[in-house]
């Protein structure tokens, strides 16, 4: 009976010691990269290494079916046929790769010789009704090239079938009358692009969605986005992965969206569970977990766009839009974009979110990107303390108090560099992180809840 | 002393009108407001009351409501004018291409919209206080 008690007792303590131990060896991870096209441009290399620099893992970029397949190929699931053109997104792979950075490639654009009939004139190029099975055979040769088994070129795994399938630019027509139509004619490309993925490399992971976070509450060129997901999922669709692309406007991370249907940062919860339940009812295949993920999300910064948040906003808004997006199990968010865009037409037309300047100058936002840092409040009195630590390792939250920094808790970041400790402090209170000999931002706590 | 009273009830009046350009039907993120796609929707006005902004900020309605009569009548007509009907009757039900054109040149009036109607409303505030300026010198000298 007592060694039975001692076993017992040690079991106890174990099981005990291990509850305690989770905490900090638990954290979900969270997956950060940059949604740029620039990794394809002239200055892919120097753009690649500051992503790599910034500790990003993920890079995104769009692969347009219709620049790689301007002719209709003889063998469409054949990598090798000669109607195809790889080079831009051959050299991207291989820049990628060299840095240790993921791919994610968005496969968006019908060539003219796979739009659909009866094409409306003014419809966006490449979307009028895109043949579902020609994308689908392009699905197929894209995942055969970048198998890792294909003439030398490393493996891209994870494939995003269209973008923003919900706006008029990526698909039309979006309506059939008052009947949402984008959503069936994305299904057919979603279903088809999976089968193809999957038949050149089982193991390859395919994202759908990444639908722009605001429609109409009626009839016109966008439709909102649970409506969307919605009609999406009333009939069985296929993928691994789901994204959403949250923009918010000037309140910031933290403000929901104006309408139900529209989708924002705190929003992204609400739409998790539509899938989640979508799972369990058998549409959203095949039957198990989906992983989320954000390929999109920014606030252009001021300078340069005289519209755009001043630049430590900027900052502030990327470390909570992190926070929050993690805190409703997103597992992967890519900025967009890592560079400034020029402002050709103008500043309004085009994306100034960038953690760097047009010229390749860092931002505060880059600091942010590299080092968040967030505070938000618990309760009274208490705030979350949450970052990503450069490194795995011992992590210093700090508070300054006249003008000198003082260590107010001690957590430790895991492998996934996430760290998360509740600190007691009052609204106003300034703190920072320290860890690996650096420091983040500082974030004053209460300033944006 | 009467012309500017005249002037500034005619600027008045197109602060009235400025406002009905200058409401628009979506909010955009900053820095991205050509970027149609990317607008949303302002729920109705009834609805979300709580989150319709006045045309006028703080520090404009302060220095309005110390500017006399002209300054309050600016007020009453910036604040209550037409703007407030336009949020009433802007259901969108138009067809794609119309309400893509109709959005993008709502949202080039709202931008120019915006800067005249401050432009306005500072050369009203102006008038008045030189008004007033103007009448207590001839108070005091009679």
């Amino acid at each position: 009976v007592t060694v039975r008690r001692t076993v017992l007792t040690v079991l106890a303590a174990a099981v005990a010691a291990l509850a305690f131990a989770r905490p900090a060896a638990a954290l979900a991870p969270l997956h950060v990269g940059y949604a740029d096209d620039l990794f394809l441009g002239a200055d892919a290399d120097a753009w690649l290494s500051r992503a790599h620099s910034d500790r990003a893992t993920v890079v995104r970029v769009i692969m347009n079916w219709a620049f790689v397949a301007p002719t209709r190929p003889a063998d469409p699931t054949n990598p090798a046929d000669p109607a195809y053109n790889w080079t831009t997104w051959d050299q991207f792979v291989v820049r990628a790769h060299q840095r240790g950075l993921t791919p994610l490639m968005v496969v968006i654009g019908a060539p003219p010789w796979a739009e659909g009939p009866h094409r409306d004139p003014s419809a966006a190029t490449g979307s009028w009704r895109p043949d579902a099975q020609a994308y689908g055979a392009f699905a197929t040769a894209a995942a055969r090239r970048y198998s890792g088994s294909f003439g030398g070129l490393p493996r891209v795994r994870y494939w995003q079938a269209w973008n923003e399938p919900n706006l008029a630019y990526a698909i039309t027509p979006q309506w059939n009358g008052a009947t949402p139509e984008s959503p069936e004619i994305y299904r057919a490309l979603v279903n088809a692009f999976y089968a193809g993925v999957k038949a050149a490399v089982p193991s390859d992971l395919v994202v759908a969605g990444a639908t722009a976070p605001y429609g109409c509450p009626g009839v016109c060129g966008a439709i909102q986005p649970m409506t969307f997901w919605r009609a999406l999922l009333s009939k069985p669709t296929y993928f691994d992965i789901w994204d959403h692309h949250p923009y918010g406007l000037a309140g910031g991370p933290a403000s929901h969206a104006l309408n139900a249907n529209d989708i924002t940062v705190p929003d992204m919860g609400k739409l998790g569970k539509l899938i989640a339940a979508a799972v369990r009812r058998g549409t959203a295949r095949p039957a198990h977990r989906k992983q989320a993920w954000v390929g999109e999300i920014s606030w252009d910064s001021s300078p340069p766009d005289p519209r755009g948040v001043p630049l430590a906003k900027q900052a502030r808004f990327l470390e909570g839009a992190l926070y929050l997006l993690w805190r409703q199990h997103v597992s992967t968010v890519a900025w967009f974009q890592i560079g400034d865009s020029p402002p050709n037409p103008s500043y309004a037309a085009t994306s100034q979110g960038g953690t760097y300047f047009v010229d390749g100058r860092a931002k505060p936002s880059d600091k942010a990107f590299r080092f968040p840092f967030t505070a938000y409040r618990k309760r009274a009195g208490v705030s979350a303390a949450w970052g990503m630590a450069p490194k795995a390792g011992t992590v210093l939250v700090q508070r300054r108090t006249r003008g000198r920094w003082r260590t107010i808790a001690r957590t430790r970041a895991g492998r996934s560099r996430v760290f998360l400790r509740s600190v007691r402090v009052r609204a106003g209170a300034v703190l920072r992180a320290r860890a690996a000999g650096r420091t983040s931002l500082t974030w004053r706590v209460g300033l944006d809840g | 002393m009467r012309s500017v009273r005249g002037f500034t009830l005619g600027v008045a009046a197109l602060v009235a009108l400025v406002p009905s350009a200058h409401a628009s039907v979506c909010q955009a993120p900053p820095g991205r407001s050509a970027i149609v796609e990317y607008c949303e929707s302002v729920p109705s006005a009834k609805k979300t009351a709580h989150r319709t902004h006045s045309a006028v900020p703080p520090s404009t309605r302060r220095a309005l409501e110390h500017a006399g009569p002209a300054g309050a009548a600016v007020l009453t007509l910036a604040s209550n004018g037409p703007r407030a009907k336009r949020h009433v009757a802007r259901a969108p039900a138009s067809p794609p291409a119309a309400v893509s054109g109709l959005s993008s040149s709502l949202g080039r009036v709202g931008s120019v919209g915006s800067l005249l109607l401050w432009v306005l409303i500072a050369v009203a505030v102006v008038l008045a206080a030189a008004a007033l300026v103007l009448r207590r010198r001839r108070a005091s000298a009679g």
